[in-house]
């Protein structure tokens, strides 16, 4: 068991288990916490999981943990950690290549968030928004149920693996800027289909535009505080104003390939002489063939989860538009998206974030400034917030607030990474036996949130009690300088899957 | 002999599943699943006699054998939309890859209830205590 005393205080928000704690270890471990929030992490494998990922292939500087971290699988969530992409393969050699590993990205690939922005304050739709959430609700299918909207033919669903969102906005589904304001633009452009299993096809054929359930949701929330009025300017964001956020990733396609390339991983790991605690952690070198063959698989799972929230956004546009019939505000606009399950070559380095959101400064991704030139901003942050820095999506628990940050130059020293959510405290199982649907329903109705969810044992399931406090979370990586508050949303409605 | 039950994880969902052989262990296992893809699928007078299933897998080790027996199973039940039973089955060890075939049949779902992601490699160790075969499965959901 790991304890309080193994941890080095490096400063009021950042703790570190020195690569001394156990002799498999190739770097320290890193923990971003209050001295307060450090207490939650000890209650469960977390800090055990973070240890393991020091052990990877290849890994450089340290593994991290984010301030919403919890146990996980193989990973914890909130788990970060690169690994050297340039290495040369060596075969049979003791001396480790970096690595790859899917159990280090997550089942659920390029799960992530989009916000979307309208041009009307939270008391221009007070009176529509209880029709607003059914809407949405009736127009988003959970994708747990029979007859589903869309099933896609093998060869429409490759066009999306390897276009990705571009592949809808071509078909009609959204406009040109949803693009711009997206993480790589919503298309990953390694993926190769080829590389896809037809099982993981299938899985996802009629899954475009689906939910699912567990801590996915759609909220439509209100802008309640600006921390920052330049980056609140610069991001199009306004107090009071109405938004949308949308939770969700790459449904069972990104499950079933992740399943299917840690199986292949186990098998290879003997041959590159790879040995690990965890089996959940399996891996090979980036620049082996297994690898090349995950981290295409992968794009198309990211392509996937991204094709996925555009079409949620088109649904949500359709149900806006039908609920404001005639009141000239159907305007929605994407301020952003991000994945928080990923691994992308940054800098050199392929960057593993599980349950952590990229936080690009303006600067970041490329080489140190010199004197005379001002940063050069990462190609992947949209023209138009390239003084500010990439917008940090964080969202909350149900019912409770949820977070937009800006990455800041200090984020290097976590490879650029911020936190993912509010990160939960108490299991599922424990939520349902303790806690009940209908009171907490309650609870919200009486904070004048809306709740549209079929059902009340996932309401049970995601009750705010049974995460940590998203507040204290944020003011973690604000207070260490990972990213900085810019706005702080609340919820109006919240409609969940099943 | 209790089948499974439900212990606590912070995130995913954690059971220990029981079985007098290999074989029970298994099916335990994916009965485990079904309820919780689905509790009230097997109560349905629907099951489909006529369209069973057999799987036959090889696997680098046991506990390998099983996430690969219940991965095939999960992707098929998502895209069947159905839950599955083992009907009977056959585990064995030829030169060190370990073998598992079965029968299964299956179950309509109009709906699941959970949406199991993943079947995870944390904290699955098969062994025999006691003369009863048991282990912890972790379902990323």
């Amino acid at each position: 068991m790991i304890a309080k005393n193994n941890l080095i205080k490096i400063s009021d928000y950042l703790w570190e288990i020195p690569k001394t704690f156990r002799s498999d270890m190739r770097v320290p471990a890193r923990i971003y916490a209050s001295e307060k929030m450090l207490e939650s992490v000890f209650k469960d494998k977390s800090l055990e999981q973070l240890v393991n990922l020091t052990t990877l292939p290849g890994i450089e500087k340290y593994a991290l943990v984010m301030p919403d971290v919890h146990e996980g699988y193989g990973s914890p969530i909130g788990g970060v950690f690169a690994t050297r992409a340039s290495d040369p393969l060596r075969q049979g050699s003791s001396e480790a290549s970096g690595i790859i590993s899917p159990g280090a990205v997550g089942y659920d690939i390029n799960c992530g968030v989009r916000l979307l922005k309208s041009d009307v304050s939270a008391d221009e739709i007070k009176n529509r928004l209880d029709d607003l959430a059914t809407e949405i609700q009736r127009n988003v299918p959970s994708g747990l149920g029979r007859g589903r909207k869309i099933k896609l033919s093998v060869n429409e669903l490759d066009k999306i693996l390897e276009n990705g969102a571009q592949e809808l906005i071509k078909q009609g589904y959204g406009k040109k800027e949803d693009m711009e304001n997206c993480e790589a633009n919503g298309r990953l452009e390694w993926a190769d289909a080829n590389e896809v299993s037809d099982t993981a096809k299938n899985r996802g054929r009629d899954q475009v535009g689906t939910l699912g359930s567990g801590n996915h949701f759609l909220e439509i929330q209100k802008v309640e505080e600006i921390f920052d009025e330049n980056a609140a300017k610069i991001f199009g964001l306004f107090k009071n104003q109405a938004v949308v956020m949308i939770h969700t990733g790459s449904r069972g396609l990104g499950h079933q390939i992740a399943t299917d390339y840690i199986r292949l991983m186990l098998q290879v790991m003997p041959k590159y002489n790879i040995h690990l605690p965890d089996k959940e952690l399996a891996c090979a070198p980036f620049n082996s063939p297994e690898g090349q063959k995950f981290f295409k698989a992968m794009a198309c799972g990211a392509n996937f989860a991204w094709a996925n929230r555009q079409m949620i956004t088109h649904y949500i546009r359709e149900s806006w538009k039908k609920v404001f019939l005639n009141e000239n505000n159907e305007n929605l606009e994407v301020l952003y998206d991000v994945a928080h399950n990923i691994a992308k070559l940054e800098d050199g380095l392929l960057v593993h974030r599980k349950g952590a959101t990229r936080a690009f400064p303006p600067s970041a991704g490329r080489s140190e400034p010199t004197a005379r030139q001002s940063p050069p901003s990462h190609p992947e942050i949209p023209k138009k917030y390239k003084e500010i820095g990439q917008p940090v999506i964080i969202p909350g628990s149900m019912g409770t607030a949820s977070y937009i940050l800006h990455g800041t130059e200090k984020g290097k020293e976590a490879f650029y990474s911020s936190c993912h959510g509010a990160g939960r405290t108490m299991s599922r199982h424990q939520a349902l036996k303790t806690l009940k649907g209908q009171e907490i329903i309650k609870n919200l109705e009486n904070k004048n949130i809306i709740v549209k969810c079929y059902s009340i044992r996932g309401i049970a399931e995601e009750a705010p009690q049974a995460y940590k406090d998203i507040d204290e979370v944020v003011e973690i990586v604000h207070q260490a300088n990972l990213s900085k508050k810019v706005a702080r949303l609340v919820p109006l409605a919240v409609i969940k899957g099943e | 002999m209790k089948k499974y039950e439900i212990l606590p994880h912070p995130a995913e969902l954690r059971l220990r599943i029981y079985g007098k052989t290999i074989e029970e262990l298994f099916s335990s296992a994916t009965e485990a699943m079904a309820q919780i893809l689905s509790p009230t699928a097997m109560k349905s007078e629907l099951r489909i006699k006529n369209l069973e299933l057999r799987i036959k897998l090889k696997s680098i080790d046991i506990n390998s054998l099983l996430v690969d027996f219940l991965s095939e199973i999960l992707a098929k039940s998502q895209i069947n939309k159905c839950v599955y039973l083992v009907v009977s089955s056959k585990y064995k060890v030829v030169r060190e890859k370990h073998e598992f075939q079965a029968e299964l049949t299956k179950y309509p779902v109009e709906k699941f209830d959970e949406d199991i992601k993943a079947i995870t490699y944390e904290d699955l160790d098969i062994k025999k205590i006691k003369g009863i075969w048991l282990t912890n499965l972790v379902f990323d959901i």
